[in-house]
């Protein structure tokens, strides 16, 4: 037998579900959320500084026994199914990866927004490869940015404006677009460490700023009425939840909201494997509760807001949409998967200088965007995009941490003394670079392997190119110099016999990327696309209110809406969508129909 | 010249219309190189990552 029918089912209990939850609630809508993970919150996180079981044996993270997939690097591989998280650790349970994450909230650049448009009119259509598949979003920045302005609000995220309503602030990232006011909470102080990459920076004609985050530098209260604590800076925010609060994650902040209503209600250890479909309309979710039988959730709208493999995996498995084929470049559902391109750092070991590394936040850092999406000319560069440059202070845990400048020993005593000298005196600066889209990079259902339930599990198929290959090589060069100022007369380390004397080593120089992606070491959990959003019907699965194109009452939200993705972390574009999304679920549930 | 680039780690390659043409221990003596051209695509070959690289969620 069903449950019984609510207004609004969701998928997914993350930042999305939730956003949704206290939107929809608040507006008098019954929701039901579905979580595949176990309820958990604060009181869960006064004891759970051990490294071993949160950030190396994953407790926060998705069990690949049950559910994984598979991978390949091209159309002629066979994919073969990832059996331990390695490349990226989606979350699961009540808050989501929100639970977890380090807190940067980041708003995407305008350009970002109209990708392809910028490129052609700035550099010809020459400059776009072949086989990339980059497009606009359908929606503008500007159309955005009311939605940025309240996950911010919501969220209590601190930072410094580079951009007031077009007014550019030294001090800010003044090559944000135009933020409609300034962030609710001031930025935190700079860090010595932080301190000392600004200057850097700002010798070299830099713009440097603190990054934008989500872990409160002081006591907040959002418009929800909901009062968080500030930062202890223990260092202990990327997969681990926060013991105080002050990290925005959706159980300390969205939730609460929505379950004060009365109207919300989550199941746990639910999950979905179908949305059942008449072809024009979503009519109910399926899925396996905690022993394995199947339920039933009717909802008049559905919400798939879980993370992107899992709504791309969802709409493939109940037929909704047309899968993506990549030969001829036909069909949505599953196109324009990315990830998100990392190396092109630079690491410096200090001689002469010890910062306090076992203090920070997750999102404690200062950055540069000069050479970020397209603020720099690319004409002659031989790739587009580009990345956030910055230094970050989010902790050193004891595991993790312990890096030793190149050329020493790798164990013995040796490396137990330079453990002992460098702890404090290692840094790097770090690129994130941007992930453009290709034609034969998408998601489909893998014909051979299957999960514990019997359904297939969703294939990737993806591997670097060359124009991020060039791309990173760009960056590797730009984080180096910048460590040179840092560490002005140190000794960049070539494979050769180092000197004892110099200020420091530095390593670091043209950044590289592996001869193919590999799915064992992690790199990022930012993987996006497969349900992208767009203006046109034959390009995209959703329009600019997340709705879908062919169901009307189905909304499919989070970074699998991204058509390519950005040289940001995406939490706080994903966050802006939800509260779209919110805002156009509450114009169906009034008109109906399409909602553009 | 192969295009599999796994052969190259450690190694510069140059790359036009998609395809290796060229290749060196380093920038400089693939620049050098006669049948390298201004236009085509210089970058280096990683090797596979190892360790924890935090990237931050």
């Amino acid at each position: 037998m069903a449950n019984k029918k609510v207004d609004v089912a969701i998928v997914g209990v993350g930042w999305v579900g939730g956003i949704l939850a206290a939107e929809l609630t608040k507006a008098g809508l019954t929701v039901v959320g579905l979580e595949r993970g176990h309820d958990r919150g604060t009181p869960q996180w006064q004891d759970d500084h051990d490294e071993l079981r949160y950030a190396i044996r994953y407790e926060m993270f998705q069990n690949t026994a049950n559910e994984t997939w598979s991978f390949r690097h091209n159309l002629n591989e066979t994919a073969l199914p990832i059996r331990q998280l390695g490349a990226w650790l989606p979350g699961t349970g009540i808050g989501g990866a929100g639970v977890h994450w380090n807190g940067q909230t980041w708003r995407f650049h305008p350009r970002d927004f109209t990708i392809k448009t910028s490129t052609i009119d700035r550099y010809g259509a020459s400059m776009i490869p072949a086989n990339m598949t980059i497009q606009d979003w359908g929606i503008t920045y500007d159309e955005l940015e009311p939605y940025y302005d309240k996950f911010e609000y919501m969220a209590g995220i601190a930072g410094k404006a580079g951009n007031l309503r077009g007014q550019q602030i030294a001090g800010g990232n003044v090559f944000e677009g135009p933020r409609s006011r300034q962030f609710p909470v001031a930025p935190p102080p700079d860090t010595p460490l932080m301190a000392l990459f600004r200057r850097a920076t700002k010798s070299l004609g830099y713009h440097p700023f603190t990054g934008p985050t989500a872990n409160l530098p002081v006591g907040y209260t959002n418009p929800d009425g909901i009062a968080r604590a500030q930062c202890t800076y223990c260092g202990y925010c990327e997969r681990f939840g926060c013991e105080v609060e002050a990290k925005a994650d959706p159980t300390v902040t969205v939730l609460p909201v929505a379950h004060k209503t009365g109207k919300f209600k989550v199941i746990n250890y639910a999950n979905a494997f179908a949305i059942k479909n008449d072809g024009k309309n979503a009519q109910s979710i399926l899925y396996y509760d905690s022993m394995g039988r199947v339920q039933e959730q009717p909802a008049d709208i559905i919400v798939l807001g879980a993370f992107v493999f899992n709504n791309v995996r969802l709409l493939l498995n109940s037929k909704l949409g047309t899968p993506y084929d990549p030969t001829t470049g036909t069909g949505v559902v599953g196109r324009n998967y990315a990830y998100q391109t990392g190396g092109g750092g630079a690491s410096g070991w200090f001689e002469n200088e010890e910062f306090k590394r076992y203090m920070g936040a997750g999102a404690l850092a200062a950055a540069i965007d000069d050479y970020n999406a397209d603020n720099f000319d690319h004409s002659g560069l031989g790739f587009i995009g580009g990345g956030s440059i910055s230094v970050g202070q989010s902790g050193a845990r004891p595991i993790q941490s312990l890096t030793v400048p190149p050329g020493l020993p790798s164990f013995g005593s040796q490396w137990k003394a330079a453990v002992q000298k460098y702890y404090r005196r290692v840094v790097q600066v770090g690129f994130q670079g941007e992930s453009p889209a290709y034609k034969q990079h998408y998601m489909d259902l893998d014909p051979n392997y299957r999960d514990k339930f019997g359904n297939p599990l969703l294939r990737i198929t993806f591997d670097w190119q060359p124009n991020e290959r060039a791309m990173i090589a760009f960056a590797g060069n730009k984080t180096l110099q910048i460590m040179q100022a840092m560490i002005p007369g140190a000794q960049v380390a070539k494979g050769g016999p180092l000197t004892p004397t110099a200020p420091g080593t530095i390593s670091g120089g043209p950044g590289s990327l592996p001869a193919h992606f590999d799915t064992t070491a992690y790199q990022s959990t930012h993987n996006t696309g497969g349900a992208i959003m767009g203006a046109d019907p034959a390009t995209s699965v959703v329009n600019s209110y997340l709705q879908m194109w062919d169901t009307h009452n189905l909304f499919v939200v989070g970074a699998c809406n991204f058509p390519q993705n950005a040289g940001f972390n995406p939490t706080g574009t994903v966050g802006a969508l939800a509260y779209r999304a919110a805002e156009g679920i509450l114009k169906y549930r009034k008109n109906g129909g399409a909602l553009v | 010249m192969s295009d599999d680039l796994g052969q190259y780690e450690g190694k510069w390659v140059a790359m036009r219309d998609g395809r290796v043409v060229a290749h060196a221990d380093d920038e400089e003596t693939l620049r050098a190189r006669p049948d390298v051209a201004d236009s085509d695509l210089l970058f280096p070959i990683g090797e596979p990552p190892s360790g924890f690289y935090l990237i931050n969620v």
